[in-house]
């Protein structure tokens, strides 16, 4: 038999529809109201009158509800409240009139769409709005075409566009296109292709062609297709960073060009006493004073090298030069720099190194042996052994060590070897001038090399620190 | 007898490395700035120009400046520095010298065995 679907009513309906509904008739009694209806005005399930409900709303909307109900009923029109707030709900209300079949009013209902979830996105949206337009960054979003389609306050304040100037324009043509094409295509190719946050210095211009560093972050929004839908760029401009770290260098320059003038004279000094001491008949104590005096002077000399190239590296201004370098030889030019200190601390001083080649840049090489012999020979005491080991493994990567029977690092501190300005143990360091940049340069420059460096070290007993450093292209 | 010039405006300096030189049978003049070095030049040949980069009157970019303008062949340019630059050879050779030394970093015997490096052999 057709239709054996159990009967459904008016009812049914009424009770099962996600808006509220209280239907009433002319004599403003009211007639059914659903449970969402209740629940939206907190009134009881069972059933209320509509006094109850027009009192509900009393002194909370703007209009005169029960006018209004009144006006419908005459009428035959609805009304439409479009933001109501009770208790912690927000809803929209529809009054309307029912009519029968022979169109006489015969009553009317209220209607009420419950816009709470909305309500509450929207004011977590203008939040968020807030926070954006505020931020001292400049956050701008694009389409996937670099199409502007809004940018903060910041980005006004620092390029000098208003809003309604830059929306609809080309990001790269507004205030780019100062870099290199090969700078752009690559962080096109970043975002667009490979789908990855591009992070980087760039230098745009303002508005009024005043040029400015920024240190920019642009990430692809995805939608669920893995499809670009937006890309979101995030600047700051650090133009002011970066003339300080200029004058940081600028300034280090000149202080050192000031210290090695007189480091100069004294180690040329030291180093005729030291040749004349046989004729001049110096007695052992005094010899080792000159000998003491040239280590010194040396150490100051590599400090400042030292400073010099933590500065120049930081400032992102290291040169990379590979050629083929002798790697013994480096070592036995290291060896011979060091000897005077070595000889003063009665150490013993090996190299353990076959010739060989290996294609990398020299000085920066000789910079990270200059600083773990430094090291080696300052934490190892009278009489200990040193030893410099350099062998080729896999692929052609240089591996060297410096070992050395000295205190070694103790557990805590391992973790922070590498960090700015870091001298291991408590009074000792003092004592022993460290400047705590040695490790940080090496570090620095082992990643320019892209290299690694590792160490294992026994308080005590002693420590290796390991590089390995692939040839360079 | 092999000839070194040495421009070198901090006297006291530049005798340690006429002595050290001296020691090893190579004849050292001695000028304390750019004009004298020209100068000097203009007059004798040299086997080998040690070229204090930062001197007064004339300094040691200039020097080689005027050489490369007037055409004039040292056989080799070993600059002297206590700046920051030059750091490689490259940057050497785009001024117009061989090599360099950073004073502070280098003994007299240092200077001596990269000078002998560039200087021709002894009876040649």
């Amino acid at each position: 038999m057709a239709n054996e679907h159990p009967p459904m009513s008016i009812a049914d309906l009424l009770r099962s529809t996600p808006e509220g509904v209280v239907l009433f008739d002319r004599d403003r009694m009211v007639i059914m109201a659903n449970p969402v209806a209740a629940k939206l005005t907190g009134l009881p399930s069972e059933g209320f009158s509509l006094s109850e409900f027009i009192r509900l709303f009393q002194g909370k909307i703007a209009i005169d509800l029960e006018k209004t109900i009144e006006q419908v009923l005459a009428n035959g029109k609805a009304a439409h409240i479009e933001e109501v707030c009770i208790v912690s709900f927000f809803y929209e209300m529809f009054i309307a009139p029912v009519f029968d079949a022979a169109a006489n009013v015969t009553g009317g209902f209220i209607l009420l769409r419950d816009l709470t979830k909305e309500k509450v996105l929207t004011k977590d949206l203008e939040k968020f709005k807030l926070a954006v337009d505020n931020v001292s960054d400049q956050i701008i979003i694009t389409d996937p075409d670099a199409t502007v389609l809004y940018i903060n306050d910041a980005t006004e304040k620092i390029t000098g566009y208003a809003s309604k100037e830059a929306l609809g324009g080309k990001a790269g043509k507004l205030w780019g296109n100062l870099m290199a094409k090969s700078f752009y295509e690559n962080l096109w190719k970043t975002i667009k292709i490979d789908k990855k946050t591009f992070v980087g210095e760039i230098v745009n211009q303002r508005k009024n062609k005043q040029k400015y560093t920024a240190l920019i972050s642009i990430s692809p929004i995805l939608d669920e297709k893995g499809e670009i839908e937006f890309f979101v760029g995030i600047e700051r401009d650090i133009t002011k960073e970066k003339e300080i770290e200029r004058a940081k260098t600028e300034f280090v320059s000149l202080a050192s060009h000031q210290l090695r003038t007189p480091i100069t004279a004294i180690r040329l000094s030291l180093e005729s006493l030291q040749q004349r001491s046989e004729q001049l008949n110096l007695p052992l104590d005094d010899i080792e004073i000159i000998s003491r005096a040239k280590a010194y002077a040396n150490g100051m000399s590599r400090t400042i090298n030292t400073m010099l190239n933590v500065t120049r590296i930081e400032a992102g201004e290291t040169k990379v030069v590979p050629t083929e370098v002798s790697v013994e030889q480096l070592l036995t030019e290291v060896w011979q720099a060091f000897s005077t200190e070595v000889q003063n601390k009665h150490q013993s001083l090996s190299i353990d190194c076959a010739p060989m080649i290996h294609r990398t840049d020299a000085s920066l090489l000789r910079e990270i042996l200059n600083n773990f012999l430094s090291n080696a020979i300052k934490y190892t005491p009278d009489g200990g052994k040193i030893r410099l080991h350099a062998q080729k493994e896999r692929g052609d990567t240089l591996h060297m060590d410096v070992e050395d029977t000295g205190s070694g690092i103790k557990q805590e501190e391992q973790k922070k070897i590498f960090t700015k300005f870091f001298c291991g143990g408590e009074m000792l360091t003092l004592s022993k001038g460290g400047t705590g940049l040695g490790l940080y340069l090496v570090q620095s420059i082992v990643t320019l090399l892209k290299g690694r460096v590792t160490f294992t070290s026994q308080p005590g007993k002693g420590t290796v620190f390991h590089v390995f450093l692939p040839p360079l292209p | 007898m092999r000839t070194v010039l040495l421009a070198e405006d901090e006297t006291f300096v530049a005798g340690f490395y006429k002595k050290t030189l001296e020691s090893h049978g190579v004849a050292v003049s001695i000028v304390s700035n750019g004009e004298e070095a020209l100068q000097a030049i203009k007059t004798q040949h040299f086997d080998l120009l040690l070229l204090d980069l930062l001197m007064p009157v004339m300094d040691g970019y200039q020097v080689l400046a005027q050489l490369k303008k007037d055409k004039i062949r040292i056989p080799v340019t070993v600059v002297l520095t206590n700046l920051s630059q030059p750091v490689t050879k490259e940057e050497c050779k785009a001024l117009g010298a061989e090599d360099y030394i950073v004073k502070s970093d280098s003994d007299a015997e240092d200077v001596w065995e990269k000078v002998e490096k560039y200087l021709p052999h002894e009876g040649g």
